[in-house]
């Protein structure tokens, strides 16, 4: 187990250094974030929206940004893997699927994260809407709803990254299956945007660990399928 | 399956069809409060029906393609996918023709079951457009990986579109609220849902044919090539 966990740490580190490296993904990220934002902005400014109404399409202009910007950020995640044919090398040193999933997963769940916050703050900063006081809630739905993002591109960026679209198919693939995602996490905005705090009982929560515990498990068991064959 | 059956069961859709249209049409009676589009109905419930059997069989022939690799395995998924792919339409067609009556709009979005269905649909659209875009040689096991995680995820964006706030519930409950009180709506209902699993049934099974088809000319191109060579 202590040796599993060792590969899973040196499989992270590799991740983190081609990240950094080419630091594409970051960049996209950025990049996709401050695009969408101001796009955003200069919409609702030319609709002339009031105060009110901007603060109530403020989660849904967040959670649309965000899952358009992180699913075409993506897509060169494991394009130099598939030119190096680096998948091939890890697989004959006799490291698992599930092993280089995960290190994507957790990777990938880092850079969601900072561009969530980065998206907030932009979109925040576009409508005039002040966070202020609910930063640190909507940091903790973004970061869960990142892993569950993660987890799922993690996989279809695999399979999105052989074909001849490329860049376009993995959000046409991605997105109708990442649906409950993206209602979890604009419900749970909308309540904190509301009324400063999840109400209780809600069920977006658990709903969104489904949704992750889902396409982990299948991560972990078809990943390797799709960058073996 | 054998060939030998499949004129005897396409006699049998097109008569059950056939029986269908006169019953529907002439037999049962106008509905009291929607009148002659009620008979929308008949096609909407047996495609939508049919279509969720369609996606069953995208889900059991992908998890058994990944495991077996069998080519007739990854054909039937194929054929499912597309045939699922044009009964969701049907669906969300006479569906809006429905809603545009019943509650003069095309399209509910609070409504759990009309947006499953969208869902359901993109998720069709995005296999159908995963295999015809993705790489030759992987196609067969991404597209099983994309109809196995869409087929699992569809309870999930059915529960967390129902979960809405704003739910309406809109969307007629014929059977469970003890509706069709005529015979002949039962009838009808009953030939069309047969006729409509028999017709889904065949067109699946001519297309996984043509599937069997391609894949053997495939195999017979590429011997050439190698007695050639």
């Amino acid at each position: 187990m202590i040796r599993w966990l060792r590969t899973l740490g040196v499989l992270i580190q590799k991740e983190w250094r081609l990240e950094w490296r080419s630091k594409e993904l970051f960049t996209l990220l950025a990049c996709n974030a401050v695009l969408f934002s101001v796009l955003v902005g200069a919409g609702v400014s030319s609709a002339v929206l009031d105060v009110a109404t901007a603060e109530k399409i403020y989660p849904m202009l967040l959670w649309v940004v965000f899952m358009l910007s992180s699913t075409t950020s993506v897509t060169r995640f494991n394009e130099q893997e598939l030119e190096g044919r680096g998948f091939e090398g890890l697989l004959l040193s006799g490291v698992s699927g599930a092993q280089m999933y995960l290190a994507k997963v957790v990777v990938m769940t880092l850079f969601f994260s900072v561009s969530f916050v980065l998206l907030v703050l932009l979109l925040a900063l576009s409508l005039d809407k002040d966070v202020s006081g609910i930063l640190g809630s909507l940091c903790i739905v973004g970061i869960g709803a990142s892993s569950a993002l993660a987890s799922l591109l993690a996989l279809l960026a695999a399979v999105a990254s052989t074909s001849k679209l490329k860049g376009i198919l993995l959000p046409i693939i991605s997105l109708p299956v990442l649906f409950p995602v993206f209602l979890c996490g604009m419900e749970m905005t909308m309540e904190l945007v509301l009324n400063g705090a999840l109400n209780e009982g809600t069920p977006w929560p658990i709903i969104l660990l489904c949704a992750e515990t889902l396409y982990m498990v299948a991560g972990i068991n078809l990943f390797e399928m799709a960058i073996k064959e | 399956m054998n060939s030998a059956l499949f004129p005897g069961l396409a006699l049998v859709t097109l008569v059950l069809l056939g029986v269908a249209q006169y019953f529907i049409f002439m037999v049962v009676p106008n509905e009291q409060i929607m009148g002659a589009v009620q008979r929308v109905f008949y096609f909407h419930v047996a495609a939508a029906l049919a279509c969720y059997g369609a996606f069953f069989v995208v889900f059991v022939s992908s998890v058994s393609y990944l495991t077996s690799r069998n080519k007739r395995h990854d054909a039937l998924s194929v054929a499912a996918g597309e045939v699922g792919f044009v009964l969701c339409t049907i669906v969300l067609i006479t569906g809006m023709i429905w809603g545009h009556s019943a509650w003069n709009t095309w399209f509910r979005w609070e409504e759990p079951r009309l947006v499953t269905f969208l869902v359901l649909w993109l998720i069709f659209l995005s296999f159908t457009v995963l295999r015809n875009f993705g790489d030759p040689s992987k196609t067969a096991v991404h597209g099983s990986i994309l109809g196995i995680l869409g087929a699992a995820s569809v309870p999930l964006v059915y529960l967390s579109i129902k979960l809405l706030p704003q739910s309406a519930r809109l969307h007629p409950e014929v059977i469970e609220h003890g509706g069709l009180r005529d015979p002949s709506y039962w009838q009808a209902f009953g030939i069309s849902v047969v006729g409509m699993l028999l017709l889904c049934a065949l067109l699946i099974w001519v297309r996984y044919r043509i599937g069997c088809a391609e894949d053997r000319a495939r195999t017979l191109a590429l011997e050439d090539i190698h007695y050639d060579a």
